[in-house]
């Protein structure tokens, strides 16, 4: 039984929890080069939802990243990603993020990393699981961007990891390279029944 | 009790013109998550529209539809797509998809469909690839029945052609 979908009646009258399943989560309090996850039980799931909040990078103006992997985290993938994303700046830039032939899709953009100046949002995972269709993602953050300016900014769109495969891991990293201080990542399954 | 994500239905279709997911809302919810990820439309270059549905399960046709798109390309300028009164929605779930390898990952939101005494209101995000190439696009699209009635559920239907396969699940957000 999926984590977190208890029956009513089957078990004695526990609550059905929903159909959003908590997955993993992982709180980083020490500086990591990336946050992974290894386990999407992608042949459960067509659709996963995941958070992330008060990521913190260990360098200003940094990008972050998502990258996926098709043999259970031991490489991750660094082409055939595409990616169409508008950010909304309050200090009145608003644009667009896009490529046709990337090495990641953006999750943040010019991220910065003073205290407060923290990235947050929400990506959902299309057929990572079906090997015979590409892998899909619709994103939405919220964050501090700082040039040396500390304006919000808020970045939305979609990306596609444009090879058939089953993908069973994904990687948040941050480039140009530093690392994150501070991050909590949950990874939701939406069943399906 | 606790709650998040309730499944209400799945619905699916073949070599059909329209997918009607009857009775998949109620006074149980406000707020309801639509997940798409698997379509196949039989012509190219064609839009996928909705439409809700009345309290006997029939479409709702009247000019009443309005709709704003942002259209995120990965290949060119973004545009806009906006439209009022028109006799469908449009922009939830995209355009022109290719079959086969490519997919969809659409999530449409949809806010007070079951109070007649309200508009019905929907937010939606959506990812795929265009049939005219490889190239990318995403929409976040909003949109609004101008019709204070109570819908009962939804209907997505072609622009043109039909769905060679659809398959559409409906969630209550508790």
């Amino acid at each position: 039984m999926p984590l977190g979908a208890a029956r009513f009646g089957l078990l004695g009258g526990v609550a059905d929890l929903g159909k959003l399943e908590l997955i993993e989560t992982q709180t980083i309090t020490t500086s990591s080069s990336s946050i992974d996850f290894t386990t999407l039980n992608e042949s459960t799931y067509n659709v996963h939802f995941v958070t992330f909040n008060n990521l913190q990078h260990t360098a200003n103006d940094k990008e972050l990243y998502l990258r996926f992997s098709d043999d259970g985290g031991s490489t991750y993938e660094t082409t055939n990603y595409q990616y169409a994303e508008q950010h909304c700046d309050t200090d009145g830039a608003f644009g667009a993020f896009q490529s046709t032939s990337a090495a990641n899709i953006f999750l943040a953009v010019n991220l910065g990393f003073n205290a407060n100046e923290s990235g947050n949002g929400y990506f959902y995972l299309y057929n990572a699981g079906d090997s015979s269709k590409y892998t899909f993602v619709t994103m939405h953050n919220t964050q501090i961007k700082d040039l040396g300016t500390s304006y919000y900014r808020s970045v939305f769109g979609s990306g596609v990891y444009a090879v058939t495969s089953t993908i069973n891991a994904f990687r948040l990293i941050p480039k140009p390279t530093c690392n994150i201080d501070n991050a909590v990542v949950s990874l939701y399954g939406i069943a399906e029944s | 009790m606790a709650g998040n994500l309730e499944f209400i239905k799945s619905a699916s279709g073949t070599s059909v013109s329209s997918l009607d997911v009857t009775d998949c809302f109620s006074a149980d919810y406000d707020v309801y998550y639509i997940s798409i990820t698997k379509i196949d439309q039989s012509a190219t270059g064609t839009a996928i529209r909705y439409r809700f549905l009345d309290s006997s399960n029939t479409a709702i046709t009247s000019a009443s539809y309005d709709q704003a798109t942002l259209v995120m390309k990965s290949n060119t300028t973004f545009s806009e797509s906006r439209g009022t009164n028109a006799t469908y929605g449009f922009g939830a779930v995209g355009y022109g998809i290719r079959d086969a390898e490519d997919g969809v990952g659409a999530s449409i939101y949809v806010y007070n469909p079951y109070d007649s005494s309200s508009y019905s209101f929907v937010s939606a995000q959506n990812s795929f690839i265009v049939v005219a190439g490889t190239t990318l696009e995403g929409y976040k699209n909003i949109g609004v029945l101008k019709s204070a009635q109570q819908c009962n559920g939804i209907q997505f239907l072609n622009e043109a052609g039909s769905f060679d396969n659809i398959t559409v699940n409906v969630y209550g957000v508790k």
